[in-house]
């Protein structure tokens, strides 16, 4: 597999225009394993309510250090696993991961199963992604195909809608996102910190974008939103598949934003427009300046709207 | 090649012309017809291998072309005439000369299965993967598409890419002339997809043993597995899974081969004559009891409607698809081979729902505002003298004629149930009736006998409990008494604050354009001599219309997405 547009647009960009500027394209020369390859040094660690989030790995991973081993949310891509598990245990102090709840399926978010399968690790996801974990998939967000991983890779505890854990005497909440960005979408809520990971549906400064070809669709989409808007809090820390943190005003502001184009929606269905036609309209113009060039989003949306209300 | 076109615009112009389509015989250097056809064009359509010969001798162009950019090799290739295409080889023909829809004679020989014809293309330089330009399809496609298993051998054997993929048609626009939006046909078949959707086994004989990759799905990721299944050819869906088939791999609709297996169970397979004394040897069950064998998930969950079946409900698994149609045997192969008997569809239709509907409600719909032919024309048997009031149920005398399932009296006599399980009495006392074993089976799976379903206007569906589906579907008695044996909540109400009664009563939802459902007195009474106590004093003022789309859109309630499970 290769790395995905949205781990393109948001981790490689900044690689790829200093590669360009020094009259070098790794990224392009790279083979197909080695691209977005980083080295730990390269992934950044910041702390957030005394979470690590590391970035540059492929996506957004946090960790939660306990006394003797580490919670991962997320694991990179699998060509940055040694390095990011790397840099995780420099962030906690930790040797080991005992637990990694993959938010999704998808490469940028089960890269490092395998090391922490083997390891001995737990591995929770939704039952969904375990079973898109066991073959070869297809996205339009990444190229090729995607696994199927090896046993050890794959999840060792799944649920179709909801669980808590216990880990270093705090509380860990996850629960289904049904068909927001796959249709094995997780959010993991940390109450005692007061912060969300959410995984695919949120990117932070940019646009997500949906999978509509594994389940996720804008209904989906929208109802994920509606769920971690009676979850947050104004100032509830949310750290997306990619990018900055928002907060839980931004994802209440963001789902405005998102029901809006909903509406728009079905008034171009009502015109027969296509998704590129939608796109030509520029419903979210007035938000570019802020979260750039939405063509994409907008297009796999409409794409997962007419596939969900229209007779096939 | 649209032959039909060309040779019917060629006999318009002859007519047009006054020259007998027959009377083709001429010189080499005589004047083309109106339509650009040349003599030796004309012969060859004909057949007449002395008068073309005769033509080319004269010197006849073998390349010319008529107005519709057809050559004499095509309209000899269309035919699959050996020794015309050879003669116009031999005289300096292009094998590779295409129509403006870039068909080659190649194409035209592969669909005919005329393999020596085939071969004498090939060895005159005949590109083996030439690609039409309509669907992009190579001769391979066209030789499985029309059941030349020998013409496939012979192009894969001159390399033909056994995998090839027709069009991928991307439409932007779905809405057509119709003035609805639907889907359209995206195309990207492969040789095996043909072979598979035609019923030549004997083509997907010749592609296995050329290692076709097996799993290699169209644009919507639909798997030549699921593509024989849905068209009933099991022998053939049986094959490709003996081959390696993933017999998990899902569609853009979330729809696995398990899906398509129970859903299509019912289609008998080919109609052509072709498969008259070629039956299938195994059947959709088999297929089903295979794919399970060999790990299909029971519990996959479909995304979106899907193409087929009026159950393509998101949430929806293969386990709730052989509930809804009430085949209890493969409801127990199924939980064998772990289903999940609390999953429901993303509206909230469990295992119970499903079946238990089926009674009367057909595929858990359920419908909208009272059970059919209210007042006892079509509703529920009356209750059965002597029949054992529910729990809590006044001691009063039944109403005549009421009717209780055997083993309701012992069962209900010292079983108490347990919420959403099965009171140890009602496993003791198994009824005669399927759907009530049925229901009871699940019941101890696991299943929620009180689930409430939402609403659902594209389903049309008020939702409710199990009961609620029941009574709207007709009021099975014994069902009834079933449900309530199980521990449901016969004073349940559901988003219209409606309870199963209300519904007896006619005061259900009445859709815009329709008449309220008049009441059903017997179903009535009897569900209040069961114990049922909650009911509207009179029936609701229902606005004339239903909710406009734009509300329906934007509570989202078009397309419930809900998680229901465990």
């Amino acid at each position: 597999m290769s790395f995905s547009r949205r781990s393109f647009l948001h981790g490689g960009v900044q690689t790829l225009g200093a590669a360009s500027l020094l009259g070098t394209l790794p990224a392009l020369a790279a083979s197909k394993e080695q691209k977005g390859k980083v080295a730990a040094r390269d992934i950044q660690v910041t702390d957030v309510a005394g979470l690590a989030l590391l970035a540059g790995a492929g996506c957004n991973v946090v960790a939660l250090a306990g006394p003797d081993d580490a919670l991962l949310v997320d694991g990179g891509l699998a060509v940055n696993s040694a390095a990011l598990l790397k840099a995780v245990a420099g962030a906690t102090k930790t040797q080991r991961v005992n637990t990694l709840i993959n938010t999704h399926w998808h490469p940028e978010q089960t890269g490092s199963n395998e090391a922490v399968g083997k390891a001995g690790g737990a591995l929770i996801a939704h039952e969904v992604s375990r079973l898109a974990l066991t073959r070869a998939e297809q996205s339009p967000l990444f190229e090729g195909s995607y696994g199927p991983l090896p046993d050890k890779a794959r999840p060792t505890k799944t649920t179709y809608n909801a669980g808590s854990l216990q880990f270093a005497g705090e509380q860990v909440d996850y629960r289904y996102l049904p068909g927001a960005h796959t249709n094995g979408d997780l959010y993991v809520h940390f109450p005692r910190r007061n912060v969300l990971v959410a995984g695919g549906p949120v990117v932070g400064g940019a646009w997500p974008l949906i999978d509509y070809m594994n389940g996720g669709f804008m209904h989906g989409f929208l109802r994920s939103y509606e769920m971690m808007g009676e979850l947050v809090k104004p100032d509830t820390v949310v750290i997306g598949a990619n990018g900055p943190t928002l907060t839980g005003k931004d994802i209440v502001r963001h789902k405005d934003i998102y029901w809006g184009l909903f509406k728009q929606f079905f008034i171009f269905f009502n015109k027969g427009y296509g998704p590129l036609d939608v796109v030509a309209e520029r419903p979210l113009k007035e938000y570019e300046a802020e979260l750039g060039d939405p063509a994409k989003f907008i297009e796999y949306a409409y794409h997962s709207t007419q596939l969900a209300t229209i007779p096939h | 090649m649209r032959r039909g076109g060309i040779v019917a615009a060629a006999v318009a112009a002859a007519l047009l012309s006054g020259i007998s389509v027959l009377a083709t015989a001429g010189n080499a250097d005589e004047p083309r017809k109106p339509d650009g056809s040349t003599p030796l064009q004309w012969a060859v359509f004909n057949g007449d291998l002395p008068e073309a010969q005769r033509l080319l001798k004269e010197g006849a162009d073998p390349r010319a072309r008529n107005n519709y950019g057809v050559d004499a090799m095509q309209l000899a290739a269309d035919i699959a005439d050996t020794n015309l295409i050879q003669a116009l080889l031999k005289a300096g023909a292009d094998p590779n000369t295409a129509n403006p829809d870039g068909e080659t004679a190649l194409h035209l020989v592969a669909r005919s299965g005329n393999v020596e014809a085939a071969k004498l293309l090939l060895k005159a330089g005949a590109k083996v993967d030439a690609r039409e330009q309509f669907g992009e399809q190579t001769p391979l496609m066209w030789a499985s598409a029309r059941r030349q298993p020998q013409m496939m051998e012979l192009l894969i054997s001159r390399g033909a890419d056994i995998n090839a993929r027709g069009a991928v048609r991307d439409y932007q626009r779905v809405a057509t002339a119709e003035s609805r939006a639907k889907s359209m046909d995206r195309g990207g078949f492969t040789p095996l997809m043909y072979a598979a959707r035609e019923n030549c086994r004997e083509c997907v004989e010749v592609l296995l043993k050329h290692k076709v990759d097996v799993n290699l799905p169209d644009p919507s990721r639909v798997v030549p597995l699921s593509i024989a299944m849905l068209n009933g050819n099991w022998d053939i869906a049986k094959r490709l899974v003996e081959a390696g088939a993933d017999v998990n791999q899902w569609d853009w609709f979330g729809r696995s081969p398990l899906h398509v297996a129970i859903t299509s169970m019912g289609n008998s397979g080919s109609r052509s004559p072709l498969d008259t004394d070629h039956p299938n040897e195994v059947t959709g069950r088999d297929l089903v009891k295979m794919l399970v064998e060999r790990g299909a998930d029971p519990n996959q969950q479909l995304y979106y409607g899907a193409s087929f079946g009026a159950s393509a409900d998101r949430g929806m698994t293969p386990f709730l698809e052989a509930c809804a149609a009430d085949d209890i045997e493969f409801v127990r192969l199924l939980l064998a081979h772990g289903a999940n008997a609390r999953l429901a569809t993303s509206d909230g239709r469990g295992a119970i729902i499903l079946a238990a509907s089926r009674s009367g409600g057909g595929r858990g719909r359920g419908g909208f505002g009272g059970p059919p032919g209210g007042g006892g024309a079509r509703g529920a048997a009356p209750p059965a003298r002597g029949a054992a009031p529910a729990r809590g149920a006044p001691a009063a005398a039944p109403p005549t004629g009421a009717v209780a399932p055997r083993g309701a009296a012992a069962t209900l006599a010292g079983a108490a149930p347990r919420a959403g399980g099965m009171p140890a009495g009602a496993r003791a006392a198994r009824p005669a009736n399927p759907a009530i074993e049925l229901v009871n089976l699940l019941a101890e799976a696991g299943a929620d006998v009180n689930l409430m379903a939402k609403r659902h206007f594209l389903a049309r569906s008020r939702g409710g409990s199990a009961l609620h589906y029941v009574v709207r579907g007709g009021g099975d008695p014994q069902m009834i008494q079933a449900l309530l044996d199980l521990g449901l909540d016969i004073n349940a109400k559901d988003e219209d604050g409606l309870t199963a009664l209300d519904y007896a009563m006619g005061r259900g939802y009445v859709p815009f354009l329709q008449m309220p459902t008049p009441p059903n007195k017997a179903l009535a009474d009897n569900l209040r001599h069961l114990g049922a106590k909650v009911e509207l004093e009179k029936t609701p003022d229902w606005p004339p219309q239903g909710p406009p789309i734009a509300t329906a859109v934007y509570d989202s309630v078009l397309w419930p997405v809900e998680p229901v499970g465990p």
